[in-house]
């Protein structure tokens, strides 16, 4: 049963930072994590990566997809995670959508801008959410989408 | 590399990793672990019904990315898992494996029946520096 609302989890997110490990699986059943740069556009949370990673193609197959934010010290251990389907937005159109809303300079990366089809946005749409305070020792909290 | 050299990577790293599990569902699972090497086997504590070691035990497919650095230095392994609760193992583990206390998590000790281990064997790995733009080393077994 849901206790909280997606604004709250998405107000959450943010004490972590911008990063997060991101989970994915392969056709084969293999799952993959890498730590990605995030931020929520609306009720999506959307990550740069390049258009030869793995986390693609994986996502390409199975939209499954698991978000962990990072975990530390300085939040006291606390969790936030995210489970959801994502898609791949790789058109010329979706990227200069997202192209500034990302809360840095995408161009540092991509140097040919959003024409370029070497990188694409991958985009959770959440369905659960889960926060952890100190592991759970200090509580749990969930949403989970309507 | 070699695996020695990719342990090394790792300790260097963080004591801290993100153990990615897939569920009998197809559905993927991130959570931070504090693992500890046994040779050339990758151990993390874990609860016996927890997430992880139910999709461990549906799908043994496992992949563990340490925690970047500031530089963005990163280290991912995959390999495959096996869960262990048995007296004998947990026994062994208990003292001079791990770099923590483990009767901090579960104060019964060895005999505490909610406490497994997951036991990691890793396969191949890729050692990214500043996420790749610095470089990347591959190991393969």
């Amino acid at each position: 049963m849901s206790n909280l609302s997606l604004a709250e989890v998405q107000s959450d997110s943010k004490r972590y930072g911008p990063l997060a490990y991101l989970g994915t699986v392969s056709a084969s059943g293999t799952p993959y994590t890498s730590p990605v740069a995030v931020n929520w556009v609306d009720d999506e949370l959307v990550a740069f990566v390049a258009t030869h990673e793995a986390k693609v193609a994986n996502v390409r197959h199975n939209q499954a997809m698991t978000v962990h934010f990072a975990v530390g010290e300085s939040t006291g251990w606390d969790s936030c995670v995210l489970w959801g389907s994502a898609r791949v937005i790789d058109t010329v159109e979706g990227r200069i959508a997202l192209w500034d809303r990302m809360g840095y300079d995408l161009g540092r990366f991509e140097p040919g801008g959003p024409a370029a089809d070497t990188h694409v946005f991958l985009a959770l749409t959440p369905s659960k959410a889960v926060i952890l305070r100190n592991y759970g020792i200090g509580g749990r909290h969930e949403w989970r989408a309507p | 590399m070699d695996l020695d050299e990719i342990k090394a990577k790792g300790t260097a790293l963080s004591p801290w990793a993100h153990l990615a599990t897939v569920g009998a569902d197809g559905k993927p699972d991130v959570v931070p672990v504090h693992p500890c090497w046994e040779g050339d086997v990758l151990w993390t504590m874990c609860g016996v019904d927890s997430v992880k070691a139910r999709n461990v035990a549906a799908n043994p497919n496992v992949a563990l990315h340490w925690q970047v650095t500031a530089q963005g230095d990163g280290l991912e392994i995959w390999g495959t898992a096996t869960v262990h609760s048995d007296l004998e193992t947990k026994t062994r583990l208990w003292t001079g494996v791990f770099d923590y206390d483990l009767d901090g998590f579960a104060p019964e000790g060895p005999s505490s029946p909610g406490t497994a281990f997951i036991a990691v064997h890793p396969e191949r790995a890729l050692y990214l520096a500043a996420y790749g733009m610095g470089g990347m080393e591959r190991w393969s077994k």
